[in-house]
């Protein structure tokens, strides 16, 4: 069996008649997915709907999806009982990014679209800064679904706000109605390979990317129905975030999984600008007896980034 | 140098001779890669199975060695011994599922493993060695004055007789979407741990929970699990939790009314205005 | 006045009523290179995407919205400056009626063009109807812009069926054949009849009192758009009124400058006199204290407030680096310079309050940028981004191309319509006995 440390899960690939007649079935967001390159001139046989063989280059196969795209009312319908929930360990950030980048490849976003953001805060002159990460909160009244003109934006019976970008006009009035500005506009042709392009997008994926309308972290809802937590949870070195359903009382950041309202009480958590009455489905736990000094956040950041901060510190 | 070459002595160029071949032999192992392998038993009721997971180790540390051949022995490599061949996953593990009738356990109860990697040019070969006991678990519950008792008991089997299991950490956990909820931690004494079950636990809408009770990773029996359902949870009640002026779903009413309203009147009006314009043209 | 000095009035409008002049042609060329440079801006935009604006996450709103709440004002003011003009019989004010109308239209046609280059996905406008959310208040902005643009457009051709029918019946002027059968058929038969003139009357007056509503609650709609969002600077709810008295000093701004560009094209001094911008700069000036009073009682609550999102904000209109050089030209154009002007008897003449009305119009666009970028630029989180254009907004040649399009399409389609009739309401002078003027009771101490 060809096994070459580059493409070590190019033997994983299922294949499908589909996929062989080109036909654009694709694995979008799967977890691990393998992606061939054009290099690769080797060829397959497969069996074509029509019945006869077909040879075609392995780069041109693309993988059969793990699980249903879920689209349409489904996807707009939410997953039946249950309240997703995120906790932020404050005390845990350390500016480590790997949930930033976890959430880029996942969601095939180029390095400078964030849609999961790590900010440096200080509230007042005397108190320590912390790292601060932040996704979307899926406000339980969230003034991005209000405004919304044509639905395209909506809010679950599972809690979460998601976008349908087949939907979407583009108007940006969301972006100005968020008040955590959470959302990012496609203001060009996204960059993606024409395998992830081609694929149907659902709002449980928001995979792929739309010219000219708005995506956000959607706290990967394609990948609770099967059970797994989002990647930015399974990517952080720390445990920082914790994802689960309210409704189960139980939230799990990899590692320790412990009762929501529990690790709520015993932290002290708070939800941020809890004022505006968005009612987020986002909760902090404080920055107290942290694991590492926010310095150790700037480790390895360029100058110019480190400048960024000079107003803060 | 080359006069050197030229006094060269038998026994230097014996020497350089095994400084090559150690040399090549050492660069060959060094274009492959160490493996790492990982090899754990799991029990329960109804099934047995071994995953063995392979790493390897890059810059970026350790990574799943994913898509090689792992066979799996019992008692030892030979053909005869084989339980099977699986190719390892996407996160580097292969699983092989097997039946009690498959193997053969010595006479104190100890099934022997083995797993091997048999290596290839970018990897070197690995080999990991198990040996497991089969164990039975059971949960039993009793409610009595709202207090809800959970005992879970443990037995070893050893040529068809069933021992109490002692001293062996048990953990007792609820079953949810993403992970299990760990409730309870306690130890197996004579063979059962009874502990008071949380009153406050969410079920699903019926109040229905699968609670697993687990003794993990133990040198003797591996993993070893038992699942039962129980409706000891708190119902939980669905709702669309829609908050009051969120205007999630549809418009209210007010707005709707107003909306038709005004615009209602205005085209009225507009059409009243028309309607006159069209008589104009009869006068 | 006597008939033949109304045949003289509709003999002024000989250009372009009859032929159009050469100037006449070189300002429409002119303008229609303004809208063909906007073209090529807008395929650069359809392209390669909104990249090519200056707009980014952060301010997601930009020049094209300033654009579209500015026509709109313009559009709106004339619509409820027309229509209380016509209600409340002011008979001086006649000269005028047709300008406010003619802005009017033209206002609610550019506005919305603005909106529709601030949409990501032009090819999905439709969805507006087929999956529209009544809770959305865009989607009673589009009905309401809809509505009004109907409506007012509607009202333009009915308080022209007069001058229609005139301009039929008139020989003064020799109109070429296929736009006299044009006029002939917007007539429609009216040859001032007692009755014809009673129902055309409640025709028009029906119309007016529903756009006096109309426009006012639209503009108000426009304002909520920014109002009903929680950021500092737009959550408030001073935002209607302030839209609308905006507006309307925009309105009467606009009015003031159409009011000279026509007396001066046409000759128009005996109609639209002197004592006409004395009046309409009153109104400039009643409307200035206005938008002083807005402006004062807009910032110094914020001011006043220590709450840190607002603190941030308002500390911007403050600091020169940031928009204290934009906050005084506004102050100065639409405030100080306007007070000074009309105010003192000895600077007012017809010239220099026109020159006032387009420093209103510049102040109050100013006015309208404040309002957008830099909230937009103020949000809760703050920002923290390498990319100084997500951090700052500069518009980019491409949306200065189209606002130039914008104002060269607005004058395009004021000379397109000024084809078809004249801008003064000539038959109805012609039933005055003479042309009234407004009362000497304020104007210049020449």
């Amino acid at each position: 069996m060809e096994n070459s440390k580059d493409h070590p899960r190019r033997d994983f690939i299922k294949l499908t008649v589909a996929a062989a007649c080109g036909s654009a079935i694709c694995s979008c967001k799967t977890n691990n997915e393998s992606t061939l390159t054009a290099a690769d001139e080797e060829t397959m046989q497969l069996l074509a709907p029509d019945g006869s063989l077909v040879e075609v280059l392995k780069s041109q196969i693309t993988p059969l999806p793990d699980s249903e795209l879920v689209t349409g009312m489904q996807a707009r319908h939410g997953i039946p009982g249950k309240k997703f929930v995120m906790v932020i360990d404050l005390a845990r950030c350390k500016n480590a990014r790997a949930c930033v980048s976890a959430c880029q490849k996942m969601h095939y976003q180029p390095e400078d679209k964030e849609w999961l953001q790590v900010k440096l805060m200080k509230d007042s002159e005397n108190t320590a800064p912390y790292w601060f990460p932040k996704t979307c909160f899926h406000c339980d009244n969230p003034p991005c679904v209000k405004v919304c003109p044509v639905d395209a934006t909506f809010k679950r019976e599972d809690g979460l706000v998601l976008i349908d970008n087949e939907r979407c006009i583009g108007c940006k009035f969301c972006m100005a109605a968020c008040p955590y500005s959470t959302r990012v506009f496609n203001w060009e042709e996204p960059d993606q390979s024409e395998e992830i392009s081609m694929c149907h997008s659902s709002p449980e994926t928001s995979v792929p990317s739309k010219v000219g309308t708005v995506d956000k972290c959607d706290f990967c809802p394609d990948m609770a129905r099967r059970g797994e937590l989002p990647d930015c949870v399974t990517a952080c070195p720390n445990g920082v975030f914790y994802f689960g359903d309210a409704n189960e009382d139980t939230v799990s950041n990899g590692t320790d999984t412990v009762r929501f309202k529990k690790l709520l009480e015993d932290r002290g958590a708070y939800r941020y600008l809890e004022e505006l009455g968005t009612e987020p489905r986002v909760y902090y736990l404080p920055p107290t007896d942290r694991m590492f000094p926010y310095e150790r956040g700037l480790d390895g950041l360029s100058d110019e980034k480190k400048a960024l901060y000079d107003d803060i510190l | 140098m080359l006069k050197i070459n030229k006094n060269i002595r038998p026994e230097f160029s014996l020497h350089l001779l095994v400084f090559i071949i150690v040399n090549i032999w050492a660069g060959q192992l060094l274009a492959q890669d160490r493996v790492f392998m990982y090899l754990n038993y799991y029990q329960s009721e109804d099934e047995q199975y071994m995953v063995c997971e392979v790493k390897y180790r890059n810059d970026e540390g350790f990574q799943q060695l994913v898509g090689v051949p792992i066979e799996f022995y019992n008692n030892s490599d030979t053909a005869s011994n084989k339980l099977g061949e699986v190719v390892t996953g996407k996160n580097g593990k292969a699983r092989l599922d097997f039946k009690e009738s498959d193997i053969i356990r010595d006479e104190d109860g100890f099934a022997h493993f083995e797993s091997t990697f048999a290596g290839n040019d970018d990897y070197r070969s690995a080999k990991k060695e198990l040996a497991t006991k089969r164990v039975s678990l059971a949960i039993s519950g009793e409610v009595e004055d709202s207090v809800k008792t959970l005992t879970v008991s443990g037995k070893e089997i050893v040529n068809g007789d069933e021992i109490d299991i002692s001293d062996t950490d048990i953990k007792v956990f609820v079953k949810r979407t993403f992970s299990d909820l760990p409730i309870s931690e306690g130890s197996l004494d004579e063979g059962s741990y009874a502990f008071e079950f949380p009153n406050d636990l969410p079920g699903d809408s019926l109040g229905d929970l699968q609670i697993i009770a687990r003794i993990i990773e133990h040198d003797d029996y591996g993993t070893a699990e038992v699942r039962t359902n129980e409706t000891w949870g708190t119902p939980v009640l669905m709702s669309s939790g829609e908050r009051p002026r969120a205007l999630w779903s549809r418009a209210p009413l007010w707005i709707i009314i107003s909306v038709t309203l005004a615009f209602t009147a205005a085209w009225y009006h507009y059409f009243l205005s028309l309607s006159k314009l069209f008589k104009i043209r009869k006068l | 006045m006597e008939i033949s000095s109304f045949d003289k009035l509709l003999q002024k409008f000989k250009y372009p009523l009859s032929k159009v002049s050469r100037s006449w042609l070189m300002l429409f060329g002119a303008m229609l290179l303004l809208v063909f440079f906007g073209l090529i801006a807008l395929v650069q935009q359809i392209i390669h995407g909104h990249i090519v604006t200056g707009m980014r996450d952060h301010v997601v709103w930009g020049l094209f919205i300033i654009n579209f709440i500015f026509f709109l004002g313009i559009g709106y003011s004339g619509a409820i400056l027309g229509s209380v003009f016509h209600l409340t019989r002011i008979r001086w004010s006649k000269p005028l009626h047709h300008f406010t109308e003619l802005f009017a239209v033209t206002g609610l046609i550019v506005g919305p063009i603005f909106i529709f280059l601030c949409i990501g996905r032009l090819d999905r406008i439709f969805y507006i109807f087929q999956y529209a959310r009544i809770q959305s208040p865009i989607t009673w902005d589009v009905i309401a812009i809809m509505t009004n643009l109907i409506f007012i457009a509607t009202y333009l051709y009915i308080a022209h069926i007069r001058d229609f029918a005139k301009l039929r019946d008139s020989k003064v002027l020799d109109i070429p054949n296929w736009k006299r059968k044009f006029i002939k058929a917007l007539s429609l038969g009216y040859s001032g009849k007692p009755e014809q003139i009673k129902i055309l009357n409640q025709s028009q007056n029906i119309l007016a009192v529903t756009i006096l509503f109309t426009a006012i609650l639209a503009d108000s709609l426009l304002a909520w758009l920014f109002g009903m969002s929680l950021r500092p600077g737009w959550h408030s709810t001073l935002f209607a009124p302030e839209f609308i008295l905006v507006a309307l000093y925009s309105g009467v701004a606009m009015l003031i400058l159409m009011m000279w560009i026509y007396r001066q094209q046409y000759s128009l001094n005996e109609v639209v006199t002197d004592q006409h911008f004395y009046v309409m700069g009153f109104a400039l000036l009643i409307l200035c204290f206005g938008f002083a009073y807005f402006t004062l009682s807009e910032y110094i609550t914020e001011w006043y407030n220590v709450s840190e999102t607002h603190g941030r904000w308002i500390e911007k209109f403050l600091d020169f680096h940031e928009y204290g050089l934009m906050s005084l030209l506004t102050i100065a154009f639409g405030i100080l310079i306007p007070i000074v002007v009309l105010v003192v008897p000895k600077f007012r003449t017809p010239g220099s309050i026109t020159v006032v009305a387009i420093l209103v119009l510049i102040g109050l666009y100013l006015k309208r940028y404040l309002i957008i970028v830099p909230t937009l630029e103020t949000p809760f989180v703050p920002i923290q981004d390498l990319r100084p254009e997500y951090v700052h907004y500069h518009a980019t040649w491409v949306e200065w191309a189209l606002t130039g399009a914008g104002f060269g399409l607005f004058v395009l389609i004021i000379m397109i319509l000024n084809l078809f009739a004249p801008a003064i309401p000539v038959a109805d002078l012609e039933h005055d006995d003479e042309i009234i003027v407004p009362k000497p009771f304020y104007e210049t101490l020449k």
